[in-house]
């Protein structure tokens, strides 16, 4: 307790009191948490970077989360998180991520605990991690009860303005602030970028994206996000999240461009030959992974798409 | 009641068998004029509105040549020639298959539970069709066609399995085989979910082909799956006098006459062959085989020479219906014509298992 009131004088009495009381709820509800709170603080002292400074972050449930150094043993299960934290050069520092995690390459070294959608929570344990990140808040609980510091943010609405927010979280959980606004002003140059090469187009061609199935990204969705920043007309516009298409519907929108995955039966099916993306040939084949994960990569990804649908102007 | 049914036979045999036998055809005549009637309305509604003046215009033009009207889009008439009566008649096609199965199978097990499934065909296919997705194999190997042949393979291989692991001594044992059949299935499930969690997240494609449905059917697959389905399901209706008699106990049986090892196999190698061809064109539909027959055992009793060919109508007519469900209840996405059976199947199911003091089938 005596280290916490330390770092802490510097801040408004209120932050302090504000953080100290969080803190005790926690030792208070998680019996584990006496036990590691104090050897992860006194392990980290030495390579305390001079310019961090201690916050918090709100987890997805409103409750704080309190940063007093940099972790150096990050379990990041979010694909998103284990791409922006190798984006800023602090990929070393994760020692754990889940099975469907695929970029960067780097990242196929690291640990699996399990599907995105279950955990190991004994070898989280034996990993003894200092920082726990979790998209989803199914084990929270476990974690917390076994003294794991767990950071829970729900995967985010917002490819542009929330993927900005998530890579100067990071910065400042790692103390790399630097690398975060440089990872920034990339991102949303880009994104500018795009916004000006079609800002004398008032809109772009109808637009169908096929994830096999006709199941199709609603505009609430990164991918719809994606199809609105490039002036798209997502044909699926009244969808929710992702669903499955009726193929009614999908002949009676006609779609000028299609964009599918590998898994999609739509080319070669003579029921929908006569869709004018067919007769056109403007049917594209982009896989998920960039478009799906709201990292630095999904700017790549929307560059993709409008190089694919715009060769005019972005090639 | 069965057993009365045979006894007469013997007393009056010809004279009462041709009054059944036209009682039977009657009801089967009365029953495809319904399920036509079903087939004209489930096609004039969908996602797009079509009106049924030009509904049945476009049903005449393509059946007759004569044209009525000639000022219909030629979007509807895609829609309606290519999506919707493929569909339609896929989906009657395999509720006809499930539910035939489904009593067949009641019968050969004595058991009113017993439906298509029970002896592996579904986790069977699920995993044939669970390897084609998740090893990356081309979708449109064999012109578009090789899941079908995949969850025809796998759910062919876990009955056969299921049935040589539940022969004993050349015999037929039922709680053997419906073991063995669990076992298969649990096995086969257990490798599709241990396939599934250890592989790409986007399981979208997978996950609505176990669902079952009917969204990707067309004309091919109509063409594809007759074959296969209709030999197999006169060969049932054929067989069907042979299920009453199967209804007793195998002894009795036998001293009728009836060779009851080799009769049994060959029903269940039938009612096997019609639910994988089933469940490869539509994926895992639960319910159909056994709201179907148990309907039919409610309104017309447990006679399998009617019961058999009426399961088919019924289980067609309740298909198609739950199909035009999963069509239009959320446009303009689809529903998994699976839960539209299971949401008005369990219920009625339920129903008939309170209000039955002795189990149907015995």
């Amino acid at each position: 307790m005596f280290k916490f009131n330390l770092y802490y004088k510097n801040y408004s009495q209120i932050i302090i009191s504000a953080c100290l009381a969080v803190y005790f709820f926690l030792i208070l509800v998680s019996i584990g948490c006496t036990d590691i709170g104090p050897e992860v603080g006194s392990d980290n002292d030495k390579d305390l970077p001079v310019q961090f400074e201690a916050f918090s972050v709100l987890d997805g449930l409103g409750n704080e989360v309190i940063f007093n150094s940099p972790p150096e043993r990050i379990v990041a299960y979010d694909s998103a998180a284990v791409e922006i934290l190798f984006a800023l050069g602090e990929g070393s520092r994760i020692v754990g991520t889940h099975d469907f995690v695929e970029y960067p390459e780097e990242a196929n070294s690291i640990k699996r605990l399990g599907s995105a959608f279950e955990i190991n929570v004994e070898t989280i344990l034996s990993l003894k991690p200092d920082l726990v990140f979790l998209f989803s808040p199914t084990f929270l609980n476990d974690l917390q009860g076994a003294g794991i510091k767990v950071l829970y943010v729900p995967n985010r609405n917002s490819g542009l303005e929330d993927t900005v927010e998530d890579f100067m979280m990071w910065g400042r959980i790692t103390g790399n602030i630097d690398g975060a606004k440089a990872l920034s002003m990339d991102f949303t140059d880009r994104v500018e970028t795009i916004k000006d090469k079609l800002s004398d187009l008032e809109y772009g061609p109808k637009v169908f994206r096929d994830e096999g199935d006709l199941w199709t990204p609603g505009p609430d969705t990164l991918i719809g996000e994606a199809m609105t920043l490039l002036k798209l007309e997502n044909i699926a516009f009244d969808v929710n999240g992702f669903e499955q298409l009726s193929p009614e519907v999908l002949i009676e929108r006609n779609p000028e461009v299609i964009i599918k995955t590998e898994y999609s039966t739509i080319e070669g099916d003579p029921v929908f030959e006569r869709l004018t993306a067919i007769q056109d040939g403007k049917i594209y084949t982009l896989n998920g992974s960039p478009l799906s994960v709201a990292g630095p990569r999904f700017i790549a990804g929307v560059e993709n798409l409008a190089q694919l649908i715009y060769p005019e102007k972005f090639n | 009641m069965v057993y009365d049914t045979c006894s007469n036979q013997k007393l009056s045999y010809s004279n009462k068998n041709r009054t059944i036998y036209i009682r039977i055809a009657r009801r089967i005549v009365v029953g495809l004029v319904v399920i036509l009637a079903i087939c004209i309305i489930a096609s004039s509604i969908g996602a797009v509105y079509i009106p049924l003046s030009d509904t049945l215009a476009i049903v005449i033009n393509k059946i007759i040549g004569i044209k009525v009207k000639t000022n219909w889009p030629e979007v509807s008439e895609s829609i309606l020639v290519n999506l919707r009566f493929p569909r339609i008649i896929l989906a009657g096609i395999v509720g006809a298959a499930l539910s035939i199965s489904g009593a067949a199978y009641q019968g050969v097990f004595r058991n009113p539970l017993a439906d298509p499934y029970l002896i592996g065909s579904a986790s069977g296919a699920g995993l044939g069709a669970a390897i084609v997705f998740l090893t990356g194999l081309p979708l449109l190997a064999l012109g578009g066609g090789l899941l079908p042949v995949a969850a025809f393979v796998g759910s062919i291989a876990a009955v056969t399995l299921a049935y040589f692991i539940g022969r004993c001594q050349g015999q037929i044992g039922i709680s053997t085989l419906i073991l063995a059949g669990v076992a298969v299935s649990s096995l086969a499930g257990a490798i599709t979910s241990l396939l599934m969690i250890k592989s790409d997240p986007n399981l979208r494609p997978l996950m609505s082909w176990l669902l079952g449905g009917f969204s990707g059917s067309r004309w091919v697959d109509v063409f594809i799956l007759l074959p296969y389905v209709l030999p197999p399901m006169i060969g049932l209706v054929i067989y069907s006098r042979l299920l009453n008699v199967l209804q007793l106990n195998d002894l009795h049986a036998q001293t009728l006459g009836v060779n009851v090892n080799r009769t049994k196999t060959i029903i269940l190698l039938a009612a096997s062959l019609v639910t994988a061809s089933a469940v490869a064109f539509s994926g895992v539909i639960g319910f159909v085989g056994l709201v179907g027959p148990h309907v039919v055992r409610l309104i017309w009793g447990s006679d399998y020479r009617h019961l058999v060919p009426m399961s088919a109508i019924l289980g067609a007519g309740f298909l198609i219906l739950a199909d035009l469900g999963a069509r239009v209840i959320a446009i303009p996405t689809e529903l998994p014509v699976g839960i539209i059976t299971a949401f008005f199947g369990a219920p009625f199911f339920i129903y008939i298992l309170k209000t039955k003091k002795r189990p149907q089938g015995n």
